[in-house]
């Protein structure tokens, strides 16, 4: 078996060991974040950066490769519910049916992930919530304030789990903005990472979406996207 | 922390940011990441000395070690708490969603950096950049109207501000390490450049013994156009002493380095100030040198600057990042060592320094200390490699004294030593460069050279 063959296996499974020790040194040119990935499917964030989103508009699909970052190897899926229409028991069900959707593609239904190195993922059994209210800003809330707000309900805690991935869902009648996107026109779902006080935070955000059944398989499509991809340096 | 409580928490805590906040800061998007650094309000802002600022080049600051972790609210010094001056060219400019003004600046090789200007409203009251951040959001809303796309300006300014390392996320214009100005202090747009040179000298300060040898380089840059030879002189040299450049002078434009070779000779042992003096153009520039000689005694001495890689990255010509102080491999002594490769992906590194061995010596000795670990399993083959070697002041390859590789792994430092009297009356390069092959890391780290002289 030839020393290439070996190592491009190993690549697929081993992937964290690599590039954490790349990343202890300082990198002699800046890595590919996103670059030449599929087309309608990366914008800039608020600050500046590139963020991965689930398109609106349907994209002509390309088989991911790897660039070198980390994965989401061992994933602890953990729900938050963030806005005020959360309290409405109506959307009690909503939360329900979406966890269930949530639950039932984690476990063996996952294991397609497998050859990116990242094994089925559990789904923490108790969601998180803020329901503080409203966006600082107009009806839609930015990237920077769900980051905030993800501070603020872990910050506090003990280091962050690199494992754990967050998964945003918005209220009912609460929008989205990214960068200068939005969800009403740009995006399903889309996820980012913000380096707390506590850790790194990988999380995905899922504006709610009128269809059920589009609304769940923006919320899987953009949780296998934070785990393979978690830094935008993974697989795209 | 159940749920309950968490919600609890989190209702409280939004509540008392937005009780405690300033309006206006509530009324803005502003950033997260490294805020409190990125705009003065963080542990370390009073580290930061706003009295005085120091120039620099894009290529040096994209040289930096960027540190692991990243503080979240402390600074890295020097380079976060010093406040740089850059000349470059502003390339294009956007108004960020956390409000920032963000800037692409860019040398003449291409090579870029981001500056980014906060939106006064986002900066803490106690910061003690607010005036000169709202100065400079001023200065640039006079001439520019960002907007939420990249705008091209293509013009030169020259960018005053403190360093700070950002996360890498793709940011259009970022440097390898991250090192950005943030926040800009201040801004001229097209700075009024006579013709005109800086020079430095590096190290500045020698140790050498009495009746032996040793060198400082002297370089020069240009700015605003100037084309003109520059011809070097020192002065404050001990009778006895004596000091020869090589090149005498620094050919037209003027822009490039030289070699100061000083011989102490009988001069008396003490600490001497040295001006090194640049003369072109038109213009005079000098640059102070200490100089101290010691007793001697009869015996050798050491000719190398920076040996231990203890003053940083000076002195040496290194790949980026090679010298660094990063815990993950320890130096042989100190903190500062040269860590080349250590990537496990195709990559190269290498060190030099220059240095004269004057006809008056009878030895001369090379010695270092190696450390390699690697990823590698093989006991058999070579797949990454370190080679030193002495070149002469062009570059060319005159000996090849080792190559060590995966296969040379060790646990602790082992001392090299190398007999290079046969280049007694050169000037030499030492020269090592380590190649990494595409799988697999190996790090070749190096430390506490020594090339001594009889």
């Amino acid at each position: 078996m030839s020393r290439a063959f070996i190592l491009a296996t190993l690549a697929l499974t081993l992937t964290g060991g690599a590039a954490s020790r790349a990343a202890e040194k300082p990198q002699a040119s800046a890595p590919a974040v996103l670059e030449h990935a599929p087309r309608g499917t990366v914008v800039f964030d608020d600050d500046g950066g590139r963020a991965q989103i689930v398109p609106r508009r349907a994209v002509p699909s390309q088989e991911a490769k790897y660039h070198g970052g980390p994965v989401v190897s061992q994933p602890t899926v953990q729900a938050v519910f963030l806005g005020s229409g959360w309290r409405k028991q109506e959307n009690r069900q909503k939360e329900a049916a979406v966890m269930s959707a949530l639950r039932s593609q984690g476990g063996p239904a996952a294991k397609s992930l497998s050859p990116y190195g990242v094994k089925p993922w559990e789904l923490s059994g108790q969601p998180l919530e803020d329901l503080t209210g409203d966006p600082l800003r107009g009806t839609s809330i930015s990237d920077l304030e769900i980051q905030t707000r993800l501070d603020g309900l872990l910050g506090g805690a003990d280091p962050l789990d690199a494992n754990t991935v967050y998964v945003v869902f918005l209220a009912p009648g609460l929008g989205s903005t990214l960068g200068p996107r939005a969800t009403e026109k740009d995006y399903l779902a889309y996820h980012n990472h913000v380096h707390a006080a506590a850790g790194v935070i990988h999380y995905a955000v899922v504006p709610y979406d009128g269809d059920p059944a589009r609304w769940a398989a923006a919320a899987r499509q953009s949780l296998r996207l934070t785990l393979i991809n978690p830094e935008g340096n993974g697989w795209y | 922390m159940n749920v309950s409580v968490r919600r609890v928490v989190s209702a409280f805590a939004f509540l008392l940011i937005a009780s405690l906040a300033p309006p206006d800061l509530l009324a803005q998007s502003c950033g997260v990441e490294r805020w409190s650094v990125k705009t003065g309000t963080d542990a370390d802002v009073g580290k930061v000395n706003l009295s005085s600022s120091t120039s620099n080049t894009i290529v040096t600051m994209r040289g930096w070690p960027a540190p692991n972790p990243i503080p979240a609210n402390n600074r890295v010094s020097p380079y976060e708490t010093t406040v740089w001056v850059l000349n470059a060219t502003l390339v294009e400019y956007k108004l960020e969603s956390d409000s920032d003004y963000h800037l692409v600046l860019s040398d003449a090789s291409g090579n870029t950096l981001i500056a980014e200007i906060p939106l006064p409203a986002c900066v803490g009251s106690s910061s003690p950049f607010l005036s000169k951040i709202t100065s400079a959001r001023n200065t640039f809303n006079s001439r520019y109207t960002p907007t939420g796309s990249f705008q091209t300006a293509n013009i030169p300014v020259q960018i005053t501000g403190v360093g700070m390392f950002d996360f890498l996320h793709g940011q259009t214009g970022v440097a390898p390490n991250g090192i950005e100005i943030h926040p800009v202090l201040s801004i001229v747009f097209n700075p009024t450049t006579s013709p005109d040179f800086s020079l430095s000298v590096s190290p500045s300060a020698l140790t050498i013994a009495s009746g032996s040898n040793g060198s400082a380089t002297v370089s020069t840059t240009v700015s605003g156009g100037f084309n003109s030879a520059v011809a070097l002189s020192v002065s404050g040299l001990p009778a006895g002493a004596s000091g020869t450049f090589s090149p005498t002078s620094i050919a037209a434009p003027g822009s490039g380095s030289s070699t100061l070779n000083i011989s102490t000779g009988t001069a008396a042992a003490g600490t001497y100030n040295l001006t090194i003096t640049g003369t072109g153009g038109g213009k005079t520039h000098t640059a102070p040198l200490t100089l101290t000689i010691g007793s001697g005694g009869g015996g050798g001495s050491q000719i190398l600057a920076n040996p231990g890689f203890e003053s940083g990255n000076t002195s040496w010509t290194a790949s980026s990042g090679v010298i660094n102080t990063s815990s993950s491999e320890p130096a042989h002594g100190g903190s500062w060592k040269a860590w080349l490769d250590g990537y496990g992906t195709t990559h190269t590194d290498s060190i030099l320094q220059q240095v004269a061995i004057f006809s008056s010596h009878t030895t001369a000795t090379l010695t270092f200390w190696l450390h390699i670990d690697t990823a590698e399993t093989t006991t058999t083959t070579q797949y990454d490699k370190l080679t030193v070697q002495v070149r002469n002041s062009s570059g060319t390859v005159l000996k090849t004294l080792a190559t060590y590789s995966n296969l040379d792994h060790n646990t602790g430092y082992a001392q090299k030593t190398f007999d290079l009297s046969a280049y007694i009356g050169q000037t030499i390069q030492i020269y090592l460069v380590g190649t990494e092959d595409s799988q697999k890391q190996t790090s070749f780290v190096v430390d506490d050279f020594a090339l001594n002289v009889q």
